[in-house]
């Protein structure tokens, strides 16, 4: 019996082994028409998930054979255009034919859909959507969406979370009317709390176009669920929260909390620093959806942004030791279709500074050197309060207007104490010490309304912008100074201020500007632009020296100066460009006529001053291929002299360095040529971009100094000169990046120029240049670790028709290294590390090496790793400084000031979220 | 013995003449228009900067594309690139792909330009597993069922095809059904492919079938993983690019 049975097992495993391929035949057949069907289709399902297997088309008999098939069940499906489908589950005997005899065709319009609505209290039907009332329906505390879909009659969930309305799938999930983070319709089901819905909505997912955005709406039939959140719902937040401190006297703090409700955002912020000035970083501020001013040139077709070029609370302008303070709050909403959107913003700033500068600047002249040693104590206290707000209102598809105002309030105090000593080579000529105290506040308002009118014709655009910007300036200043002044090493003579400076202004600006583009061709566009402006200023710069009782009332008409200006410019510009599918053409010129107008309240005479600008442009660009393209472009403006260079507006801040206007100065012209090159493969990652500029300078303004070489002051004026120009290149080489890639990079450039001057009447020409060669190297392996090496090496060559046998040419090596690596325990570690290494020149004897090198250790905590614990050391050597040296030939200056060096600091940060709806 | 199942229709039956000779098509010239949303694929990739680039991103772009068939074999390829409004930071990728295809032999041959370097792919035909659903649509005149397919074992694939053209084709490379492919969505990419004309042809010249040439030869498992290693790097706007050109 055992053995009959192992037999029998052994048949069937060869059976199954060698099991001859199966077939399968037959023929269709019109019911109604007793005729055979040609080109129908048969096609075989799987019948556990109804996968296609396979098909065939009947002949033109009607007939079918089906062959290379496995036996086993299928479900067979048959089909004709306008006839009833035809399914069923047959099974194919292995390595047998099966005939499965004439398959009967019904025609469609034989059978009749039966439809049946119900309807009870706490459902309704309106057209074709049904709507659940979602309190009738009993869920346990703090359930999901999802499990509310189970409860309602009609709909079933499965253990995917796919969902089933009305016996059919459901391919979209709404949240309000709109798409809830994507296509994926469990996102909304399983993150929204039922408690927070209203109503369920069901209906056909629609076939319009607008509907057909959200991709499932290409399956018709199917169901939409929308869930209407109460009003009370429509809320979520995020945010962030960060604290660090050494335990000692650096502490810094940073709270965001962005809070929004439907289509309205609410986000406060507030930092405290020690380390840098608290501003939020760029990633932060899009967080927060503080707008970036950028703006795109419809006409111009490039985008532009004004942003707050001379920031003082910016890392980048950070000088010594920052105490900051700040606090934001935007809000911004969108109504009626977007149609109308409004953003207001607040910042106030706060960043007090204490700093110590060095000073080591040489003069050189033909035949003797100028030395002055300074050093200068400061503390600073700045504050600023800016409100922004901006309105945009579509009237229709073509029509916008947008409305922009800004204003700010800003209070600054300073405080200066500095100490001076010059000398001729050794001999020493005067020493200088001065305090100054300057309180100063700025009130500012800026309004800027837009008009943009489209038209029906494509490209055709008119754009009209009306400007009023109102400058208030005050400020009250105390300079003492006493500079000693000696001859042959003996006290010569002391020359002694003490004044109170009060200053005033106020500025007025008024403008128009009107754009208009109209569209030759497809390719040619022709643009039209006019501006009109007028600023209406005043400024009052006295001075009062003490008098006999130590107050300061004796007015000093020296270093005091009132005036009002009166300033109107006229321009307009003609552009043609041609924007083809390679080649980009833009050729165009622009004329301006200025006239400024100036009333000396002082020695009540009057001043006129006519300028005519010209700026012709011409631009060529090339698309190699998408990834590529060269331009060339040309410039040229028209240089006018400022009101300072023009008008002798005496200051003593600083008594040894005395500036002075000069009125005959003439109109400069500048010409600038560019060229750049870019390739960018994206396969391999590998790029090449070099850039190349050159100006030349027509009546260029620069200063003629005067020196005294006995007292060792310097007066300087501007002057008109020619045969300035300056060159810079850059370029770089990449080899490809990459996950698990060596990737190299090479980057050559160069920069330098000649620059005339004048000191103590004699004619001197510098020409300068700096060669930079870097180099780097980068490996990463996503997610585990990554590193970088990037040296670099220049050489600093500057002469002097002066004192052309003067040799302060350097070396100079830097670089940069930095890698991370992740952990185990949820650990990761990243170190970074600043090289810069001076050789030293004849005036600066040391070499000064800069090596800041900074670590981080972090921990993460919590399932969602949003709790983050660091310890952070920042330049472990102790070795950063502020160093500027600049090497002009016949002017050296080294600038040393006070920076954050060494400390170590423990820091905690969480960010935190909770979507709309959410539990 | 096996039990006899209609499967009812829910689309309300149009006039029916029984009488009418049913129409087969072979020889056809069908255009397609692609359709990106580019919002709400902006939206999934970028949820944190949607709110800020969407108005410089076009809501959607249209381009054009013909499938011309005899029956045995079909070419696909652009027609019309889609139009974009000065000033958009979008560039349509995988636009541009000629595809032919032969269902005699069951092979392809597909030309895909991504980016600097043009590739020719030579293989079999799409094996992708399609569910049928009884659910219809009619797309341009044509009354076709709709099957869901699934693409590389992830991702879905919406189709809608006609048993009256005798192609077993579709746009790009997307085959399979026993019909022609008339509407195609992939949700994951936001895009969808509609017929928006089916001309009858006489004749097909051999040379409107002729397919490209010019490209660096692989299949689709080489071109899958260098794109894959080049241009994915595991990040969601990569992931989405490489499936936009295999497809």
């Amino acid at each position: 019996m055992r053995k009959l049975l192992y037999a029998f097992l052994l048949i069937c495993v060869s059976q199954t082994a060698f099991s001859q391929l199966s077939s399968l035949k037959g023929s269709t057949r019109d019911t109604l028409e007793k005729k055979n069907l040609s080109n129908a289709v048969i096609t075989l399902l799987r019948p556990s998930d109804s996968v296609l297997v396979k098909y065939v088309r009947t002949d033109t008999k009607g007939d079918f054979t089906m062959g290379r098939l496995d036996g086993g069940e299928y479900i067979m499906l048959v089909s004709y255009p306008k006839f009833a489908d035809y399914s069923d589950k047959i099974t194919i005997p292995a390595g047998q034919q099966l005939d499965i005899g004439t398959i009967p065709l019904t025609p469609k319009n034989l059978l009749l859909q039966e439809v049946i609505i119900r309807a009870n209290n706490t459902i309704k039907i309106k057209g074709d959507t049904t709507e659940f009332n979602a309190d009738s329906f009993k869920v346990r505390e703090g359930a999901t969406v999802e499990e509310l879909l189970k409860v309602i009659p009609g709909m079933q969930v499965n253990s995917k979370g796919e969902i089933t309305a009305q016996g059919k799938r459901v391919d979209k999930v709404l949240v309000d009317g709109e798409e809830f983070f994507g296509a994926d319709p469990t996102i909304a089901t399983q993150n929204i709390g039922a408690k927070a819905v209203d109503k369920v909505q069901v209906y056909d997912t629609k076939t319009e176009q607008d509907q057909l955005k959200g991709i499932g709406a290409a399956g018709d039939g199917n169901k939409t669920i929308n869930i209407k959140l109460k009003e009370s719902a429509k809320k979520g937040y995020f945010g962030k929260a960060e604290a660090s401190s050494n335990f000692d006297k650096l502490h810094n703090g940073k709270l965001m909390f962005n809070n929004f409700k439907g289509s309205q955002k609410i986000s406060v912020y507030g930092t405290k620093s020690n380390v840098n000035t608290g501003s939020l970083g760029w990633e932060e501020r899009n967080k927060m959806g503080v707008e970036e001013d950028m703006e795109y040139d419809e006409i111009g077709g490039y985008y532009y942004s004004y942003g707050d070029g001379d920031n003082e609370f910016n890392d980048w302008n950070l000088r010594g030791i920052p105490n900051a303070h700040t606090v934001g709050a935007l809000y911004g909403n969108k109504w009626n279709e977007d149609k109308h959107k409004l953003n207001l913003s607040y910042l106030y700033n706060r960043l007090g500074t204490k700093n110590t500068t060095t000073t080591l600047s040489q003069t050189l002249l033909k035949d003797t050197t100028l030395t002055n040693n300074s050093t200068s104590r400061s503390e600073g206290l700045t504050q600023q309060h800016s409100a922004n707000g901006k309105y945009e209102w579509k009237l229709d598809s073509l029509t916008s207007f947008k409305y922009t105002v800004a204003g700010s309030y800003k209070l600054k105090d300073t405080y200066t104490d500095s100490y001076s000593e010059s000398f001729r080579d050794s001999v020493l000529l005067n020493n200088n010490s001065r305090f100054n105290q300057t309180n100063s506040t700025k009130k500012q308002l800026d309004n800027t309304l837009m008009y943009k009118q489209l038209f029906k014709k494509k490209n055709r655009q008119l754009m009209a912008t009306l400007r009023l910007g109102l400058i208030e300036d005050e400020s009250t200043a105390l300079l003492t100074s006493t500079t000693k002044f000696y001859k042959n090493n003996l006290l010569d003579s002391t020359d002694l201020t003490d004044q109170q400076k009060i200053n005033t202004g106020n500025s007025t600006t008024y403008g128009t500007k009107i754009t208009y583009n109209e569209p030759l061709s497809n390719e040619w566009n022709l643009v039209a632009e006019y501006s009109f402006n007028k600023n209406v200023s005043n400024s009052h710069r006295n001075s009062y020296d003490k008098d006999v009782d130590g107050k300061y009332t004796d007015y000093n008409p020296l270093f005091s100066n009132n005036f009002d200006l009166d300033a109107t410019s006229n321009s307009g510009t003609l552009t043609a460009r041609y924007m083809g599918k390679k080649l980009r053409l833009v050729l165009g010129t622009g004329l301006s006529a200025i006239r400024l107008n100036m009333k000396n309240l002082d020695q009540n005479t009057r001043t006129r001053y006519n300028f005519t600008g010209f700026t012709p442009t011409a631009q060529f660009g090339y698309k190699l291929t998408n990834q590529s393209g060269l331009s060339i472009s040309y410039r040229g403006n028209t240089v006018q002299p400022t009101l300072s260079q023009l008008q002798p507006l005496p200051n003593n801040s600083n008594p040894l360095d005395i500036y002075i206007g000069n009125p005959d100065l003439k109109v400069g012209f500048n010409h600038s040529i560019g060229l750049s090159f870019n390739d960018y493969k994206v396969l391999s990652g590998k790029y090449t971009f070099a850039n190349l500029g050159v100006t030349f300078n027509n009546n260029a303004i620069t200063n003629f100094s005067d020196v005294d070489l006995e007292s060792g002051k310097r007066t300087y004026y501007p002057i008109n000169v020619n045969g300035n120009y300056n060159y810079y290149f850059w370029s770089v080489w990449n080899s490809g990046q990459g996950d698990k890639k060596l990737s190299h990079e090479i980057q050559p450039s160069a920069n330098g120029g000649r620059s005339v001057n004048f000191i103590n009447g004699e004619r001197n020409v510098n020409t300068y240049s700096t060669l930079t060669l870097g180099y780097g190297i980068r490996y990463s392996a996503q997610d585990k670790y990554n590193f970088y090496v990037g040296p670099n090496i220049s050489r600093n060559l500057s002469k002097s028709s002066l004192r052309p046998t003067a040799n302060n040419n350097y070396w100079s090596y830097g670089g940069r290294v930095n890698g991370w690596l992740k952990l185990p325990w949820n650990l990761e570690i990243d170190s970074d590390a600043d090289f810069n290494l001076r050789q030293k020149t004849p005036t600066f004897n040391d070499n000064v090496s800069i090596i800041v090198w900074n670590a981080q250790l972090t921990k993460k905590f919590l399932k969602d790793k949003s709790l983050r614990l660091s310890a952070i050391a920042h330049d472990i050597l102790n070795k950063n400084i502020g160093f500027n040296r600049t090497i002009n030939s016949t002017f050296i200056n080294e600038e040393r000031y006070d920076r954050l060096a060494r400390y170590f600091l423990l820091q905690l940060s969480w960010t935190f979220n909770k979507m709309p709806g959410s539990k | 013995m096996s039990k006899r199942i209609y499967i009812s229709l829910f689309i309300l039956a149009v006039s029916f003449t029984a009488k009418a000779q049913q129409i087969f098509l072979d020889k056809v010239s069908i255009d397609f228009a692609k359709t990106v949303s580019i919002w709400p694929l902006m939206k999934e990739i970028e949820p944190q900067w949607f709110e800020q680039v969407k108005d410089h991103m076009p809501k959607e772009t249209v381009s054009y594309f013909n499938f011309t068939s005899d029956g045995k074999q079909s070419l696909y390829k652009r027609t019309k690139e889609a139009e974009m409004p000065r000033g958009m930071w979008w560039q349509p990728f995988a636009d541009e792909n000629v595809i032919y295809n032969d269902y005699t032999a069951g092979t392809t041959t597909s030309q895909k330009p991504v980016f600097e370097e043009t590739f020719l792919i030579q293989d079999s035909l799409s094996t992708i597993k399609w569910k049928l659903t009884p659910d219809t649509r009619i797309i341009a005149g044509f009354e076709c069922r709709k099957a869901i397919g699934i693409l590389y074992d992830t991702v879905a694939v919406f189709a809608f095809y006609t048993d009256e053209i005798m192609v077993n084709g579709g746009p790009e490379s997307i085959t399979g059904l026993p019909g022609m492919i008339l509407g195609v969505g992939i949700p994951r990419l936001h895009t969808t492919w509609f017929a928006t004309r089916v001309q009858a042809l006489n004749t097909v010249t051999p040379k409107a079938l002729t397919p490209a040439s010019k490209g660096k030869k692989t299949n689709k498992t080489e071109f899958l993983n260098l794109l894959d290693k080049a241009l994915s790097r595991g990040e969601a706007w990569g992931k989405k690019m490489v499936l936009a050109f295999v497809i």
